[in-house]
């Protein structure tokens, strides 16, 4: 169970170093269109978190997230 | 952003690769000289990118089944299955698979990706959940997201992680469906698949295999990995292809289960589309006999993608992780692959070109498959120009 602040901040963190535009990253950065993640790069970072908060990712629910904090949130919902 | 903006990408991406004269996409084929051989850009080449496992294409008997075939019922069928396109061809080919593969049901297709992406959409629905294998084909993608359930993936070959997520889903686990493939496309990898039924054994989940790579490669009598594993009463559906090592077109669901009528009856992509025409079916059937016939093409297969896969691998190349008839070449950097490509064609050597976001991650492949039907001179002359190309790039 984590909170979504706890989540926000270990997104922020992994995101750090892949964010291709080198510019501060925030809740409200858009991960592919901002950050220049690839889908593949999006895919790769959810598999390290699935492993760390013990969670299953749906895909269903990939396509409506589009910024690091939406990504949190849905690890704090599925992490409930 | 209008409509078709999103196309901007892509266009861009065709205009960098024809700027540099490469046309990896849709190479044309002038002239088929036989399973192995063709011509493009009117020189001649070796095919190594076809998945003609058994190189059964121009087979005499499957040759003569489909002539025959298409002058005594005609080209097409102008139906579904289920409306007006069912022949005794189609019927008598169902029979024939669920007995090759002993199973009591058959369903065939008309194409292999409507059965491999058709079946998974059917048998899960919303309120479901579907484990997948991260490095599934595009069909199965495709088919789990229209099936409305959720849909989880699993870490390629990764029976363990496979086994965390069943953990996780609790009760739900035995009504999962969990989706493998037999050999994988990509990296030519097999499924853990003793693991993986150890695992049905336990939590009791449907499993599915798509055998489209491993039907007439693997198991004594070429039912795939799940004979060659031992595992087949395990596996609830078996779906495939016949565009492999069958040398024609088409797909199909095996299965022993008693609801598979009620299932075909909601597979859409069996539904609403027309059915084979006649003579592929024909040929079809006289290739899955010849595969039962010739079991010695297995051999011929098995040796050549041996060759191949060592060949590369002894040469420095990165390599899948064991030998099968899918051979990639692993690139970290895009633009040596499309090079190595080139290069390729340019000695008379077709194979695949995958790149990102086509291939499993960030890597980009030269993928070639061995066929029985190459000749051990063919397969040597494939390997000195992946190793010339060694050469030039390390001068
Ligand atoms: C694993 C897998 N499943 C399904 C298909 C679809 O088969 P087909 O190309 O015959 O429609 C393919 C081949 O492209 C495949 O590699």
């Amino acid at each position: 169970m984590a909170s979504y602040d706890t989540c926000l901040a270990r997104v922020l963190e992994l995101l750090a170093p892949l964010a291709k535009a080198g510019g501060p990253v925030s809740g409200s950065s858009d991960l592919i269109g901002e950050l220049g993640l690839s889908s593949i790069d999006v895919m790769e970072m959810i598999e390290g978190i699935e492993d760390e908060f013990d969670i299953s990712f749906p895909l269903n629910n990939l396509s409506s997230i589009r910024t690091a904090g939406e990504l949190a949130a849905e690890i704090a919902r599925l992490s409930q | 952003m209008s409509l078709l903006d999103k196309f901007e990408a892509m266009t861009a991406v065709r205009a960098e690769l024809a700027s540099r004269g490469v046309r990896p996409f849709g190479a044309v084929n002038e002239q088929i000289i036989s399973p192995t051989e063709g011509t493009i850009g009117g020189k001649r080449v070796i095919l190594a990118g076809t998945h003609n496992y058994l190189g059964l294409t121009f087979d005499p008997d499957c040759i003569a089944a489909a002539q025959r075939c298409v002058a005594e019922q005609g080209t097409g069928t102008c139906g579904s299955r289920m409306a007006a396109g069912t022949y005794a061809e189609h019927d008598a080919l169902e029979r024939e698979l669920a007995a090759f593969f002993g199973r009591r049901h058959g369903i065939v297709f008309s194409t292999g990706f409507s059965a491999t992406m058709g079946v998974p959409a059917t048998l899960a629905g919303a309120g479901d959940t579907i484990l997948m294998d991260s490095d599934s084909h595009a069909s199965i993608y495709d088919g789990v997201r229209l099936s409305g359930a959720e849909v989880v993936r699993f870490r390629h070959n990764d029976a363990a992680n496979l086994e965390k997520r069943l953990e996780r889903l609790g009760e739900k686990a035995k009504d999962t469906l969990v989706v493998v493939e037999g050999i994988y496309s990509m990296l030519g990898d097999m499924a853990p698949l003793g693991e993986i039924a150890e695992l049905k054994r336990k939590y009791g989940f449907c499993l599915l295999v798509d055998e489209a790579h491993s039907m007439g490669v693997l198991g004594e009598r070429g039912r795939g990995l799940a004979e060659a594993a031992g595992v087949e009463d395990d596996v609830d559906f078996i779906v495939g292809t016949f565009s492999k090592s069958l040398g024609s077109i088409g797909g199909y669901c095996v299965s022993n289960l008693d609801q598979t009528d009620a299932i075909r009856f909601s597979i859409r992509s069996y539904l609403f589309t027309a059915s084979s025409t006649p003579a592929t079916v024909a040929s079809t059937r006289a290739a899955l006999r010849v595969l039962q016939a010739r079991p010695e093409l297995r051999d011929t297969l098995w040796r050549n993608s041996r060759m191949l896969y060592n060949g590369l691998r002894d040469l420095g190349f990165r390599v899948g992780p064991e030998a099968s008839p899918v051979v990639a070449a692993i690139f970290e950097d895009r633009d040596t692959a499309i090079r190595y490509w080139r290069g390729l064609l340019n000695q008379g050597v077709l194979v695949n070109l995958v790149v990102p976001p086509g291939s499993p991650s960030t890597y980009s492949l030269l993928r070639a498959s061995a066929s029985a039907a190459h000749t051990e001179e063919q397969i040597t002359r494939i390997l000195k120009a992946y190793a010339n190309l060694k050469l030039e790039e390390a001068a």
